[in-house]
């Protein structure tokens, strides 16, 4: 049952109609239908198990990584369904973020940044490659701290500084949509705060969806929430007015920590 | 987490339970000394009453500390936080009417026409039963989640009106026949009731900077002395 | 401790520290007594082999028997060296590891891709059992396909498909562990880039798991350096440097075989068992170093 509190969204950056995703018999998401609008921070929120991750993992296809996942319902971007097109363009045109900060460690942070190229085989003159890897930097407020170390490994950066640069490695490729799953989870609450400020300042050029197991987080930065539970959309709306005004009483329950 | 929240919660309301008893009781200390038509309170009364005014401060006073100290703790949401806010909101209130009632009783104490107050204080009476009536089945709309409490009171505000306006025409008719005395007491009344807003803004200036001291220094003057 | 003697137990802590004194001397001793083997053997070659690694020992092709009878006789030291097995060793070990490396890191990654399928399974456990194959059938195999069938006799190429399937269960095995040791978090990352899954094995999970796979390797090399049944089947042997694959080859090992069967130049296995445990100590050496460089 979804209780939708906002007006149709026109244009939206990403459509999802009648959303499943099942795990053998399971389903891990049923039957999810929403509107993401553009230039937003959207967050994902509900109590562990309730769907989130799967939800978001399904938007860039990254299920298809494993076997007995089946999926069926669209998702709409620019009214073409992702499931007609090749996965390798779906993922393209979103960037992924992870819980973990994931660089890779045989590449150096230049390289890093423009993995998104190498390994999809794109050759760039080098002075595309510097401008890009400086744009992205700069963008994610790193270029200062490591302008002077872009051939270095990453590994001597601290992990905020690591997730910054991953962020900045899906920026690189110019996606209309940022995918975050959980990407605070393992940091220190300034470095959570600098990543926080930073997805705010992105949504001027970017649409980003959050997923977050901390609704304070949510409550932060999300301009619009969307409460899951075992699976289903219970609400969508304004994230102001769900955390005062929640229309469903399971998001009550939620918000005020009777279930999850 | 959750467990110290609503022990929080809990707290809340027992203590806005706890202060709406005392706005009750003075309330009723009120209906009794107007039902009575006595213009002279006994020590004992005033004594109570004036004491009363004292618990009814610093219960005030307590409890917007413990409201603000559970928001910045324990980051309520939702139906709680509307609680909360609806509680802090309603503790400024009550303490108005808390002070309200203590002037009136000087007001009593002040009256030198013992014949003139005796026509009126049936309907003075009325008055403060129903006004009396009318904070009960609020504060208990608020506290037993009782929506058609609260609409009664809602609507009983206009019948209160009415009474006033007539009242005081009432009042203003018992002093002659004379026009000329008549539209002299009507300007004396209405300036007086200009003064009494004019006095009013001052208190809420008041009220405004006393808010500006808590939020510099977290400390709550209301009810104590500027100390300088 | 004081509440313990209170309660009425006795105070063991001096009995514990002496069993554990106690237990600390076995292991020491056992172990020195595991280590001696191999320091005794190190001793025993660098005293009998130092005098004859020479320059020429290195360059030049074994002597024949007379040549060296001579030199016994006279006192002289065994002209000739061990060039024509050195070559040979070298030439079928790059050979075995061009069969092997491909097909045994193809497998690896078959294997890790597939975790729990039947086939997988089955493949597993038949890269296991040929580990435990006998060398010397490895060789007869050999010896049938290529010796008989391809080569119509004797060559290196016969000694190298010996060696290479001696190699193939160690390289399958330490690159599907490898692999499984690489967070999953990096193939995500990598796919996340929309990069297609080909290019994710090949550009992020090799060579992230590089240091495993070179490691795998190298100890599968350090194995065949030393085998010697199989080639007697396969290489035969040879008393002159040999590059052509199809013309039977030397190697080290043989050559400390014909060495030790000929009374005359029995003087020159302790000099080739030295260059050959070099070798693979190298090797191990090397190994380990990249290992370390790349954590």
């Amino acid at each position: 049952m979804i209780t939708t509190t906002i007006a149709a969204i026109k244009n939206p950056a990403l459509s999802i109609r009648s959303l499943t995703v099942a795990y053998d018999r399971n389903q891990a998401v049923r039957d999810v239908s929403v509107d993401i609008k553009k230039n937003t921070v959207t967050a994902i929120m509900g109590p562990s198990g309730c769907g989130k991750s799967t939800l978001l993992r399904a938007l860039n296809r990254m299920h298809e990584l494993y076997e007995n996942i089946s999926m069926q319902g669209q998702v709409l971007i620019h009214d073409q369904n992702i499931f007609d097109m090749p996965a390798i363009r779906v993922r393209r045109t979103m960037g992924m973020v992870f819980q973990r900060p994931n660089p890779f460690p045989t590449m150096s942070i230049y390289d890093n940044v423009v993995a998104g190229y190498k390994l999809n085989g794109i050759r760039l003159k080098k002075k595309e490659k510097d401008g890009i890897v400086e744009r992205s930097l700069q963008d994610v407020a790193l270029w200062e701290e490591v302008k002077d170390s872009l051939h270095k490994k990453g590994n001597f950066l601290s992990g905020g500084q690591q997730q910054r640069l991953c962020i900045a490695r899906a920026l690189a490729f110019n996606p209309e949509i940022i995918l975050l799953d959980e990407p605070t989870s393992a940091l220190d609450p300034i470095a959570t705060s600098k990543i926080e400020d930073l997805l705010v300042k992105l949504k001027e050029h970017y649409t980003i969806i959050l997923v977050t197991h901390n609704m304070s987080q949510a409550a932060r930065i999300s301009d619009y929430s969307l409460f899951m539970y075992l699976g289903e959309l219970i609400e969508y709306g304004k994230t102001k007015n769900m955390f005062t005004n929640p229309g469903d009483p399971r998001t009550e329950q939620y918000l005020t920590g009777k279930i999850g | 987490m959750t467990l110290k929240k609503d022990d929080a919660l809990r707290e809340i309301e027992a203590d806005f339970e706890r202060l709406s008893n005392l706005v009750l009781e003075q309330l009723d200390h009120l209906e009794q000394l107007l039902t009575s038509g006595d213009l002279k309170i006994s020590d004992d009364v005033m004594h109570t009453i004036g004491d009363n005014e004292k618990e009814i401060d610093k219960a005030e006073v307590k409890l917007s500390d413990k409201i603000i100290n559970t928001i910045v703790l324990h980051q309520p949401m939702a139906s709680e936080l509307r609680r909360i806010m609806a509680c802090y909101r309603i503790l400024i209130n009550v303490e108005r009417i808390g002070d309200l009632v203590l002037n009136i009783c000087h007001f009593i104490k002040r009256i030198k026409t013992p014949e003139l107050y005796n026509q009126f204080s049936e309907v003075l009476s009325s008055m403060a039963i129903l006004s009396a009536r009318m904070v009960r089945q609020s504060l208990l709309s608020f506290m037993q989640h009782d929506r058609e409490l609260a609409i009664w009171t809602i609507k009983n505000d206009d019948i209160l009106d009415e009474v006033n306006d007539k009242l005081l025409k009432k009042l203003l008719n018992k002093t002659g026949s004379e026009e000329k005395t008549r539209h002299l007491l009507t300007s004396m009344v209405t300036i007086k009731e200009m003064m009494s807003n004019i006095e009013r803004i001052a208190d809420y200036a008041t009220n405004i900077a006393e808010a500006a001291i808590y939020a510099i220094e977290g400390k709550d003057i209301r009810h104590h002395k500027l100390e300088e | 401790m004081e509440a313990a003697i209170k309660m009425g137990y006795e105070d063991r802590s001096s009995f514990r520290m002496r069993k554990d004194k106690l237990w600390m001397i076995m292991v020491v001793v056992l172990s020195l007594l595991t280590a001696s083997p191999i320091l005794l053997i190190i001793y025993k070659l660098v005293m009998e082999g130092y005098r004859q690694i020479s320059l020429a020992f290195l360059i030049e092709n074994t002597p024949d028997t007379f040549a060296a009878m001579t030199a016994v006789a006279g006192g002289e030291r065994i002209p000739g060296g061990i060039a024509n097995g050195i070559t040979g060793t070298f030439l079928m070990i790059i050979m075995a590891s061009l069969i092997a490396i491909p097909v045994g890191i193809l497998t690896g990654i078959y294997l890790y891709e597939n975790q729990g399928k039947f086939l997988a399974n089955v493949t597993r456990n038949i890269a296991e059992i040929l580990q435990g194959v006998p060398s010397i059938v490895l060789g007869l195999i050999s010896y049938l396909w290529i010796v008989k069938h391809v080569t119509m006799g004797f060559s290196a190429l016969a000694g190298s498909v010996s060696l290479s399937v001696m190699m193939l269960p160690m390289i399958v095995r330490s690159t599907e562990e490898t692999l499984k040791m690489i967070p999953v978090a990096l193939k995500e990352a990598a796919l996340a880039l929309g990069t297609p899954y080909h290019k994710v094995i090949l550009r992020v999970l090799i060579p992230t798991g590089f240091s495993g796979l070179l490691t795998g390797i190298l100890l599968g090399i350090s194995r065949i350096l030393g085998e010697t049944a199989p080639l007697m089947l396969t290489a035969l042997g040879s008393s002159v440097i040999n590059l052509d694959i199809t013309e039977p080859t030397s190697a080290i090992p043989l050559l400390i075989w014909e060495f030790y069967n000929d009374p005359n130049m029995v003087g020159l296995i302790w000099s080739s068992s030295l260059l050959l445990m070099i070798l693979i100590l190298l090797l191990n050496i090397i190994s380990r170093q990249i290992a370390l460089k790349r954590k």
